[in-house]
């Protein structure tokens, strides 16, 4: 009989093209309440050696003492030595906060502290890979008596703390394990790949073997999945962490197998949704692995409404849809962006946004409807200028609508992300004002109202690449409109093409004349403003 | 007691050898937050086994117990894990604050027939363990 190990995946391999985009978590603190990995910790330095990756740096790996826990962990801190191995082998830059928890059965009230201490030391990533079981039938009534599960939740929608929990290895059971069944903590199930999970099919006593032997669990894929979402977090540090909860439920049960030709997984589309730079592919069976403990999830959240079981086949139907309409707004979005900058298609990529932005906006990403509502909106003021060489400016009409319409899509979201949106959406807006500034004079009025508000919002974000850009644009339209100002009026026309000039150049100066367009377009408002 | 429930819980319990055993036992019988891994349950299980081996003891090696049964021919082999079972279920109803529940008896109650009964009984007589 073939072993297990013929069955099993390098994980190394899997995450060496992220470690070679040079994503490793630094920058970002995980938190590990646990029994304490103590001395062993000190073996992590021969662990390193071991894998034969001594050229990448370690990062800090502090030990924290809760009030109220024993210093000393009861089982010579193995459990969390495995963890930790596990989330350092991972995300080996990233600063990992052991805080030892156990002898014995920790109160609620350490295991909350510990919480509140990993908060207090900037944790970005709390892991739990840690369970209280907590029986289907009765997590209506746990959950309003579990203080753990409302305080895991409220790390993620107060203090951004991402809280990635074990969904406890009750698979026979019926059961869950708390805090992973609150919602907004991300619970991780099954780790196996689907080579694996055949294997053990097929021998059913090799699988308790190795359950039992290996350390294995779902607290070892817990640490797996909070590493993983490490990396995410410093790739993309603007998404807030009850957002990546957003993303992971919606992007599970199948929805990226749909939606990606290859098993190239979402944050391929994240990178262009968000506006974030990178762009590679993930530990694709992880998310399978979510999203199965997620329908878990979804049968402990009918309890807590109060539903039937029998409905049940609805409401996995309903996540279904909802899987599939998240695929198909991914793929439309993934349509457009590959035609968008090809001209002679005028609308097919707008109505590829339009549609995805529709998709989103129903599941109520709304961030992600608003990217998609801007780059549909952007797409057609690009189009202004047609290849014939005429100004449509249905176009620019269009544009401006779609893009009113993300702004007002992001009035109702309080992420972080909304700020640089804004100030891009106002940016493009003010571009498309100024090409109706031809038609109608109070489009300039308003394009140097939104011009001054993206300068004023994205001077205010912390420096990106990205922001730059959108700032260049702001700088650059703002030039414009002074320009137009300028050849509408002679009263203040001196002024006005100095303003133009100014801010021209500044925009040149930011774009770093990288930007094809605000190197032209910037060139000749300063080479005409006089 | 319902028989017939103690019947599907050593049929259930049948298909797993001690280790898996020890590792239901361990996770049935932690109250609270454990961390969750096999290993650390199978651990638990082991330690709440050894703990209570002199009340287990008492219940399943008394005078007219399962062991005397089977030594005077009275019960068959292939009924002891029930008899067990119902001796612990009956003589030990908890066990350090933890309910004895028929599930956990028949874990348990494999658990002693797989080390050999006669083996138990005696062992605990001559004050050695399992």
């Amino acid at each position: 009989m073939a072993g297990p190990e013929h069955v099993q995946t390098d994980i190394s391999a899997e995450y060496k093209a992220i470690w070679d985009r040079g994503l490793l978590g630094a920058g970002i603190t995980i938190a590990v309440p646990d029994t304490g990995a103590g001395e062993a910790a000190r073996q992590f330095a021969a662990e390193q050696a071991k894998l034969g990756r001594a050229d990448i740096p370690f990062g800090q790996l502090e030990t924290i003492h809760v009030p109220g826990a024993p210093a000393d962990s009861d089982d010579g801190g193995e459990h969390a030595y495995e963890v930790l191995r596990r989330i350092l082998f991972v995300a080996p830059a990233a600063r990992v906060l052991d805080l030892p928890i156990f002898r014995g059965t920790p109160s609620r009230d350490v295991i909350m502290r510990a919480m509140d201490i990993a908060y207090e030391h900037d944790a970005d990533v709390l892991n739990m890979s840690v369970g209280e079981k907590v029986p289907l039938a009765m997590v209506e009534k746990h959950y309003d008596e579990c203080p753990l599960g409302r305080h895991a939740e409220a790390q993620v929608t107060k203090r951004d703390v991402l809280v990635v929990a074990a969904a406890g290895n009750f698979r026979t059971e019926n059961a869950i394990g708390c805090p992973g069944l609150a919602p907004g903590v991300i619970s991780v199930g099954a780790y196996l790949s689907p080579e694996e999970s055949r294997w053990y099919r097929k021998y059913p006593h090799k699988a308790q073997e190795d359950f039992l032997e290996g350390w294995s669990g779902t607290s070892f894929a817990a640490a797996i999945q909070s590493a993983t979402l490490a990396l995410f977090r410093s790739a993309f540090p603007g998404i807030r962490a009850a957002t990546w909860n957003d993303i992971v439920f919606a992007s599970t049960y199948g929805a990226l197998v749909r939606a990606a030709p290859t098993p190239l997984d979402f944050f391929n589309y994240l990178g262009d949704i968000c506006g974030g730079d990178w762009v590679n592919s993930v530990q694709w069976r992880e998310l399978r692995a979510i999203g199965i403990t997620r329908r878990r999830q979804l049968l402990a959240a009918s309890k807590l409404a109060g539903k039937e079981i029998a409905e049940l086949p609805t409401l996995l139907e309903l996540q279904r849809k909802r899987s599939e309409q998240f695929a198909a707004a991914v793929r439309d979005f993934v349509q457009g962006s590959e035609q968008i900058d090809d001209l002679s298609k005028e609308i097919e990529p707008i109505e590829h946004f339009r549609r995805a932005a529709r998709g989103f906006a129903a599941l109520s990403l709304n961030v992600m409807a608003a990217s998609a509502l801007l780059r549909a909106g952007a797409g057609l003021v690009q189009r202004v200028r047609t290849p014939s060489g005429t100004l449509n400016m249905t176009f620019a009409i269009e544009g401006g609508q779609a893009l009113t319409e993300a702004l007002d899509l992001l009035a109702t979201t309080t992420s972080p992300e909304k700020a640089a949106l804004d100030g891009a959406i106002l940016a493009w807006r003010a571009r498309s004002l100024t090409y109706c500034a031809d038609l109608d004079r109070t489009g300039n009025d308003k394009a140097f109202v939104d011009a001054e508000r993206a300068i004023k919002i994205l001077r205010g974000l912390p420096p990106s690449p990205a922001n730059a850009k959108d700032l260049a644009h702001a700088e650059l339209h703002l030039a414009r409109a002074h320009f137009f100002k300028a050849h509408a009026s002679w009263l203040g026309r001196k002024r006005a093409f100095a303003a133009a000039k100014e801010h021209a150049q500044e925009a040149l100066r930011l774009s770093g004349a990288t930007d094809a367009y605000t190197k032209s377009e910037g060139e000749w408002v300063v080479a005409h403003s006089r | 007691m319902n028989n017939a429930e103690l019947d599907v819980a050593i049929a259930e319990a049948s298909k797993h050898d001690n280790d898996y055993l020890f590792y239901l036992l361990g996770s049935n019988v932690v109250p609270g937050v454990q961390p969750q891994s096999g290993r650390q349950a199978q651990k638990a299980g082991k330690d709440f086994f050894e703990r209570f081996q002199d009340e287990l003891r008492k219940s399943v090696c008394k005078k007219d117990g399962p062991y005397e049964q089977l030594i005077k021919g009275l019960a068959q082999k292939k009924d002891l894990p029930k008899l067990v079972a119902l001796a612990i279920l009956s003589g030990a109803p908890a066990l350090g604050g933890v309910a004895v529940t028929t599930v956990l008896a028949a874990y348990i109650g494999l658990l002693i027939v797989n080390s050999g009964l006669a083996a138990y009984c005696e062992g605990g007589n001559k004050g050695g363990r399992t």
